[in-house]
């Protein structure tokens, strides 16, 4: 009698039923695993590109932080956000008064749409003077801040004295209102941004009268 | 020598070829065992290694992150001024009647030559210019036309209007560029 192919399956069932068992968890640890580990690598390499981001944006703030500072006072009055008229007005008198030339009326129209995201606010005037000065002051406007350029003149001789009809554009612009976040990308400024910047601190800022608060009387002490 | 003897009854011995297979099985089961452990030792390796490692990174981008908050204002300062730089550089490309001016300037230096000229109304804007002229000396306003060809500014010139009053002289308007 010959063994039985039921005690030979018997026989084999638990060394195959270990195989079985070795063989899934090895699949199953290969499976998981591997799913794993590429999760991770995957984190680790965008953590890497933000690393290198990051530092990157460091150097560019810390290289250009003393030229922007220097700087960022002359890019914000050569187009303002507000006030132009005020800015304009101001320098159209203060000019006007230093080279001894008289101004009549004076007015500034409403600000409009220039191009996109840039407005103008536009001065007009009659000014009268000599001609070396009107000259002077006329081709003053070419570097002043707020921006400006001449938009429009008139000119006429009268008994020696000059007369012109001028209207001046300045320029002015909204502020950005979206600053990028934390690991938004930046760059640098280039080297034409860097000398537009550097030429804009050659141009006359405008200047007010600003009251002293040290200049105020010193109150009398009345008990002494 | 030894010698073996085997007692078990036939039907009750397993055949050759079975307990060969069961051989090749237990094999196969001690192979996979050991590549399991070596499989599980790597992953558990590399596992622990890329943790380590995005630790690490993580930190550091926590700390970078600090510095570039530290940096804000610089940041918004430069991107502020990137952004007024490009309107900048629009603005100034923009036409204005500011060369239109120096060209008259130039003009009138022409025009002093010629003592007996006298410069009438100019209007000047960003496209040109237009010029008037008077002079009561026929022969100073021959030389002057002669001599206009020095300024040489604009492709074009034209003349506008040319009168003659018996009073004031001669009345030219030249136009330039418009």
């Amino acid at each position: 009698m010959e063994y039985s192919t039921n005690s030979q399956l018997k026989y084999l069932g638990k060394p195959v039923l270990i195989m079985v068992v070795i063989i899934s968890l090895f699949f199953f640890t290969v499976f998981f695993g591997v799913n794993k580990i590429k999760t991770l690598s995957e984190k680790s390499s965008k953590a890497k590109v933000l690393n290198n981001q990051l530092s990157q944006k460091i150097d560019i703030l810390k290289s250009v932080k003393e030229s922007v500072a220097q700087n960022v006072n002359y890019a914000d009055i050569a187009l303002p956000s507000k006030g132009v008229s005020l800015f304009g007005l101001n320098q159209v008198k203060n000019k006007a008064n230093s080279l001894g030339l008289t101004i009549e009326n004076l007015k500034a129209t409403n600000t409009v749409t220039e191009t996109k995201d840039i407005d103008k606010t536009s001065i007009s005037f009659d000014i009268i003077g000599d001609q070396t000065n009107l000259d002077q002051f006329l081709n003053s406007f070419e570097k002043v801040l707020p921006l400006a350029n001449i938009n429009k003149l008139s000119i006429t001789e009268n008994e020696g004295l000059l007369s012109a009809s001028v209207t001046l554009n300045f320029f002015s612009s909204e502020a950005l209102k979206k600053i990028p976040a934390v690991t938004g990308q930046i760059n640098s400024l280039t080297a034409e941004e860097l000398d537009v910047l550097n030429s804009l601190s050659s141009y006359e800022m405008p200047t007010f009268g600003m009251p002293d608060v040290n200049e105020f009387p010193i109150r009398e002490d009345i008990f002494n | 020598m030894e010698k073996r003897i085997n007692l078990i009854p036939e039907d009750l011995t397993v055949p050759v070829s079975t307990v060969k297979l069961t051989k090749l099985i237990n094999k196969i089961s001690v192979f996979a065992v050991i590549l399991l452990i070596l499989t599980s030792l790597g992953m558990i390796s590399a596992f622990v290694y890329f943790s380590f490692n995005l630790k690490n990174i993580d930190s550091s981008n926590l700390s970078l992150k600090a510095e570039v908050a530290s940096l804000e204002k610089t940041e918004q300062q430069l991107i502020l001024t990137k952004d007024r730089i490009s309107k900048i550089s629009l603005v100034k490309s923009l036409d204005s009647a500011n060369n239109n001016f120096k060209n008259y300037l130039e003009f009138k230096t022409i025009t002093t030559n010629y003592p007996d000229l006298k410069l009438g109304e100019t209007v000047i804007n960003s496209k040109g210019m237009e010029i008037s002229i008077t002079t009561t000396n026929t022969s100073s306003f021959v030389d002057f036309l002669k001599g206009i060809k020095e300024f040489d500014k604009y492709p074009e010139v034209s003349i506008s209007s040319l009168s003659l009053n018996p009073k004031s002289g001669l009345l030219l308007s030249l136009t330039y560029g418009i």
